[in-house]
């Protein structure tokens, strides 16, 4: 079976829409510099005979890998703490900065978004479609 | 250190040519990365009416700053840890030295400098006529 591109543009897209919402200087500096760097990597990286293109969606998926826990290099690592520390708190400790990033690697894999309803386990069970038709069962003595 | 870098092309030269001299494909790369990353930093932090070399000069300053173990930013301290890894080990001058060095020399005051220029030659040595020593 063929390896599914990563595709590099639907993560940044992703990512960087969610971080002009949230509109905070800091954090939006950090991810210019994070995919600035990131091209940088691609460039230097590129091996003979390889597209342009594939050397960016390599930096780009080295960088989601890291945040699943990947061993990577110092200066991937230092790219995603940057990005991490420098996220508002409350989207950080809320889960937002984590389910959008998650998000990113689910679309650039090509995999459809998880409900965020269903996958959060305070929401509690979902709720039914229609209640329960109650009927009563004919026969029998309790 | 209290000095600022001024010229930080002359910090880059130093230490590439010590880069090239180690010829060494990890060290070239981590110092590749250490410049390209510097100057997509010097391009974001590039404040309006700041002039690229300025922006550059603060970039690299922070690089130096991370490189000595001081207050920076994760990415920068990344760079530099990354470039200290890729250092070969037992050289003659270790890449501390060179780092030290070349700050040192990027961090002259231009003024200075220049100055110290003009006195040469607008006042070329001259034999003194008499006199015996």
């Amino acid at each position: 079976m063929d390896k599914i591109r990563f595709n590099d543009r639907a993560f940044k897209a992703h990512v960087t829409k969610w971080v002009k919402e949230v509109g905070d200087d800091e954090f939006a500096r950090a991810w210019e510099v994070v995919m600035g760097c990131l091209a940088v990597h691609a460039k230097v990286d590129r091996q003979s005979g390889q597209s342009a293109n594939q050397a960016r969606r390599e930096a780009y998926e080295d960088f989601a890998l890291g945040f699943e826990g990947e061993q990577a290099t110092y200066s991937m690592i230092g790219m995603l703490h940057e990005f991490e520390q420098t996220c508002p708190v409350d989207q950080r400790e809320d889960g937002e900065f984590q389910r959008v990033v998650d998000e990113a690697i689910s679309l650039a894999r090509g995999e459809s978004l998880s409900d965020p309803v269903l996958d959060d386990p305070r929401a509690g069970p979902p709720e039914p479609e229609s209640p329960p038709q109650l009927t009563v069962l004919p026969g029998g003595r309790s | 250190m209290s000095e600022h870098i001024q010229d930080y092309k002359l910090f880059v030269g130093a230490v590439q040519g010590w880069v090239e001299e180690a010829n060494e494909p990890l060290l070239t790369r981590a110092w590749r990365l250490t410049r390209a990353c510097l100057m997509a930093h010097a391009v974001v932090d590039k404040g309006p009416g700041q002039s690229w070399g300025d922006a550059s000069n603060e970039a690299w300053d922070d690089f130096v700053v991370a490189y000595n173990g001081g207050e920076a930013t994760f990415l920068m301290e990344a760079l530099a840890q990354d470039l200290q890894v890729a250092a070969p080990v037992g050289t003659d001058k270790p890449l501390i030295v060179v780092v030290e060095e070349a700050y040192r020399a990027a961090s002259q005051n231009p003024a200075r400098k220049r100055a110290k220029r003009t006195t040469r030659s607008d006042h070329p040595f001259t034999v003194i006529q008499g006199g015996d020593t």
